[in-house]
């Protein structure tokens, strides 16, 4: 899995390309929970991600909760059908703020 | 006249793993088993003594594997000692030619066609010892199921990604719609997951995930050789309601297939793992 981070209007989005499994979940962790080590709202572009597992759900609710302790936005953007499926059926697509790309999640933060 | 009358038996003892049809058996001066394959019906019949014999007695281990439409035929030597009116003694050869008559035939069948054919035979002949007769089948593949996949790679969680790329392939022509393959998909990636991760740990090992497609379900076979679990039936998820990370693989599994079992543990370890989804009839 390709993970490329950059930053937009002092928030970071860090877009996803492949597959999250358990395989992949370990570098993505590093890369997320680093990520949010700065002070800053993240956002995870999911639009080139066609499989997540439950390790990939692991990672997700775990980034989540750490930015809510601090404070700091997190949002995804873009998920397939595929992924947002898994998103359902474990319930997070009521848990996690999820928008359909990555203008409408920064639009959303920066309006907050 | 002796005082002591030896007392012996004969004994076939035979273990036969379901999942890949491997038949491990031992004869102690028993006649059989014979295998029916191809309208073909062998006798493989071995040697060894009679248990009680000699206490030195060697038992050497045979393996034969079943195919998919072999049969097998497994009986007592009353079956195979038995006479007709002339005295010949039926054998082992003769019960064979007569087995492979019936290699067309449900195993009902055949047991049935066997009886009848002995019993003409035999033709009313009495016969004083008891007879045991079994017959075992490995399902045909181009019959009632058919084998799609059959895959083994080492346990570790590189081997995911293309583990899921054969399971697409293999059912890119089923009919089974994008939703349901992809939540298949998941379940199987699951389920493997759980093994590298719970069952074999750090531990090197090998996993053998295999797809068979039957008239109306897929049926997804996962055979790993870690140790066995205790109750695995008994195992479940946790609540969705407590958001943390982890826990969800079970809940994910249960939402991909219709039904997951764990079949009796194979005599040589490990756990088999069934898991069958629901599908409609073929294209």
């Amino acid at each position: 899995m390709k993970i490329e981070l950059r930053h937009e209007n002092g928030i970071q989005i860090i877009a996803l390309q492949g597959e999250i499994d358990m395989h992949s979940a370990a570098g993505l962790r590093e890369r997320l929970l680093g990520a949010l080590r700065h002070n800053q709202s993240v956002i995870i572009d999911m639009s080139a991600v066609k499989f997540v597992d439950s390790s990939g759900i692991a990672i997700l609710v775990e980034g989540y909760k750490v930015a809510k302790n601090n404070a700091q936005g997190f949002a995804l953007a873009g998920i397939n059908p595929a992924p947002m499926q898994v998103m359902q059926l474990t319930r997070l697509d009521k848990v996690f703020p999820i928008f359909p790309d990555i203008a409408s999640a920064i639009k959303a933060g920066e309006s907050e | 006249m002796s005082d002591i009358q030896p007392l012996y038996f004969t004994l076939l003892y035979g273990v036969l793993n379901t999942f890949d049809g491997l038949f491990r058996y031992v004869s102690a001066g028993q006649p059989g088993p014979i295998l029916i394959r191809h309208h073909q019906a062998v006798d493989l019949t071995s040697p060894g003594m009679p248990i009680g014999l000699f206490e030195d007695a060697q038992f050497e281990e045979q393996q034969l594997r079943l195919e998919p439409g072999d049969k097998l035929l497994v009986f007592s030597d009353g079956l195979s000692e038995m006479r007709n009116h002339e005295g010949d003694v039926l054998g082992t050869t003769r019960l064979a030619e007569v087995a492979a008559e019936a290699a067309d035939l449900s195993i009902s069948q055949t047991l049935d066609r066997l009886l009848d054919s002995l019993e003409a035979w035999r033709a009313g002949n009495p016969h004083h010892d008891d007879m045991a007769l079994l017959a075992v089948a490995r399902r045909a593949q181009d019959g009632s199921g058919k084998r799609l996949m059959s895959i083994q790679f080492p346990s570790h969680s590189e081997q995911l990604a293309g583990l899921r790329e054969q399971i697409r392939s293999a059912l890119a022509d089923q009919s089974i719609g994008d939703e349901d393959l992809e939540l298949l998909i998941l379940a199987v990636d699951e389920a493997c997951g759980n093994i590298i991760q719970h069952g074999y740990g750090d531990q090197p090992g090998s996993i053998l995930v295999t797809l068979d497609r039957y008239s109306d379900e897929l049926r997804i076979g996962i055979r790993d050789w870690a140790p066995t679990i205790a109750e695995p039936n008994r195992m479940c998820g946790r609540s969705l309601d407590d958001l943390r990370p982890g826990g969800l693989g079970l809940h994910l599994i249960n939402c991909g297939v219709d039904r997951m079992r764990y079949l009796t543990p194979p005599p040589e370890g490990g756990n088999h793992l069934e898991m069958t989804k629901q599908i409609g009839p073929k294209a």
